[in-house]
């Protein structure tokens, strides 16, 4: 299978909905608004931290906040001063910022960027464990998950010959990312 | 006790921490190793073109019990998502430059290799890069094994050579 | 109803690099728009994050409600259409309007001999099979191998 055809290719992946459990969109966002707008998104690797951020950053702007994203990863886990400066350029209430992997932080550089978030009208981060913001949403992960997921964007042609969603499930340890990621390659061995 | 050594021609790299103690020794015995130096004439290669290699071993060429030289075409893909960041590589081209066990021919030699005019030339963009690189791996006996790539950029086909 | 097409000269979808690009763009908007442009770019698909570029970009000046322009466009020599395991290059057309912002694509191929270059997999001695291959396993070689990033 080609590459562009694969269905597990990155852009099919990214458009993957994150799905709420236990909670709607609207308490959601009221939840968040009792926090002040500071909160975090709590979860393992895979679990769709980052895929839950940028929808809440699509309602976010909705309602008229303006929203400025960062993404710190193990291979950027600082950003640069250039970055620092369009991030924390004349910020005001409107202003909502988003902070993808705020774990890559130590504490004290932490501190120094909650102080220098002062002025916008709310944080809003991921990370691996809570502590540093009141958790507005515990991202989890199930076999079920996958399967939802899988039945909805893997083809027939090749369903029954990938492994149960248990299955990859178990062998990604949890990670629904890595477990798309070997579905791609099981695609693409088609 | 010689370290145990992942498998011939094997680019695996796991990340876990016993394997990787193992990878650091095997660094450090390699420095030891034979050294090669690899031209490449002409310069600068095109799909469909012929490309000679010339090389040459210094340092204790004698321990080398064969060497396997070939020109290798990959896709590399890196995946950034999260705090994450994923490189996957599939091989399209693995073409034979030289194989053999002659100590002679081990020690220098020259080669010749075509590069097919119907795959696809160098690509870089920053996530997704098609890489081509000449391979040499000399195999020592019960020591770290030479493994060596040198990138090779290809161009595309010359707009006029394509037209004829 | 808002409505945009891409017409390429006789019809054509497939290009050699180098050779020159011609046709006829033509829009049918609720009324004129503000910008109408269009763009030759090329876009990957696959199993890495998105890359893009674009090549080069038509403006058309004063646009009407409804109207016919024609463009030509000089294709590049690289990079070529390609299809791997891993990634596809797609060298693409998009018309693009704003106010009201309206957008169509047409995809195309350029590349020798006016056919997308297929990228199969090389067998690798030495190589490990992934755990999940035995699954979907047939017998022909496979030559992906993966570097695990930081996780």
């Amino acid at each position: 299978m080609k590459a562009r055809d694969n269905p597990f290719r990155s852009e099919a992946v990214e458009r993957i909905a994150f799905r709420l459990e236990g909670a709607t969109w609207l308490e959601l966002l009221e939840q968040l608004r009792r926090l002040n707008y500071r909160a975090s998104l709590v979860g393992p690797h895979g679990s769709g931290k980052t895929t839950l951020l940028e929808e809440l950053g699509r309602r976010l702007a909705e309602q008229g906040f303006r929203i400025r994203h960062a993404r710190l990863s193990e291979e950027h886990p600082r950003l640069s001063a250039a970055q620092s400066a369009r991030l924390f350029k004349g910020l005001s209430r409107e202003h909502l910022i988003l902070l993808d992997g705020a774990e890559q932080l130590s504490w004290l550089e932490w501190r120094r960027f909650l102080r220098r978030c002062r002025g916008a009208g709310g944080l809003i981060i991921t990370t691996h464990k809570p502590g540093r913001l009141p958790v507005l949403y515990e991202c989890r992960t199930s076999a079920r998950l996958l399967e939802e997921i899988l039945s909805g964007i893997c083809p027939q042609s090749v369903a029954p010959r990938f492994p149960s969603a248990e299955t990859l499930f178990e062998r990604s340890r949890g990670n629904i990312r890595e477990a798309l990621r070997a579905c791609y390659d099981l695609c693409a061995l088609q | 006790m010689l370290p145990q050594l992942p498998p011939k021609g094997d680019i695996f790299i796991e990340s876990e921490r016993g394997h990787s103690q193992r990878v650091t020794t095997y660094s450090f015995l390699a420095l030891f190793n034979p050294r090669v130096r690899v031209t490449l004439s002409p310069g600068t290669v095109s799909l469909g073109q012929r490309v000679y290699v010339q090389w040459e071993f210094s340092g204790r060429t004698q321990v080398l019990r064969s060497l396997r030289m070939w020109l290798e075409g990959r896709e590399e893909a890196t995946y950034r998502r999260g705090t994450s960041t994923y490189t996957d590589k599939s091989i399209f081209a693995a073409l034979p430059v030289v194989e053999t066990t002659h100590a002679a021919e081990i020690a220098s030699g020259s080669a010749g290799v075509t590069i097919p005019a119907d795959l696809m030339h160098s690509f870089s963009g920053d996530n997704n890069k098609i890489v081509w690189a000449l391979r040499v791996e000399g195999e020592i006996e019960r020591w770290p094994d030479v493994s060596e790539e040198f990138p090779v950029t290809v161009l595309p086909a010359p707009v006029e050579r394509m037209r004829a | 109803m808002n409505h945009l097409e891409i017409n390429l000269h006789d019809g054509r979808e497939a290009f050699d690099p180098g050779e020159e690009l011609t046709g006829t763009v033509h829009w049918q908007l609720d009324c004129s728009p503000q910008t109408a442009e269009l763009r030759l770019f090329w876009f990957t698909r696959g199993k890495g994050t998105e890359d893009a570029g674009v090549v080069e970009t038509v403006r058309f000046d004063h646009p009407l409600e409804r109207d016919t322009r024609s463009f030509r466009f000089q294709l590049p020599p690289a990079p070529y259409s390609f299809s791997g395991k891993l990634i596809s290059l797609v060298w693409a057309l998009e018309l693009v309007t704003q106010s009201p912002d309206e957008v169509t694509r047409r995809e195309i191929v350029v590349a020798p001999g006016r056919r997308e270059v297929e990228l199969g997999t090389a067998e690798v001695p030495g190589r490990r099979e992934r755990w999940y291959e035995r699954f979907i396993r047939r017998g022909e070689p496979v030559g992906s191998v993966t570097q695990a990033g930081p996780e």
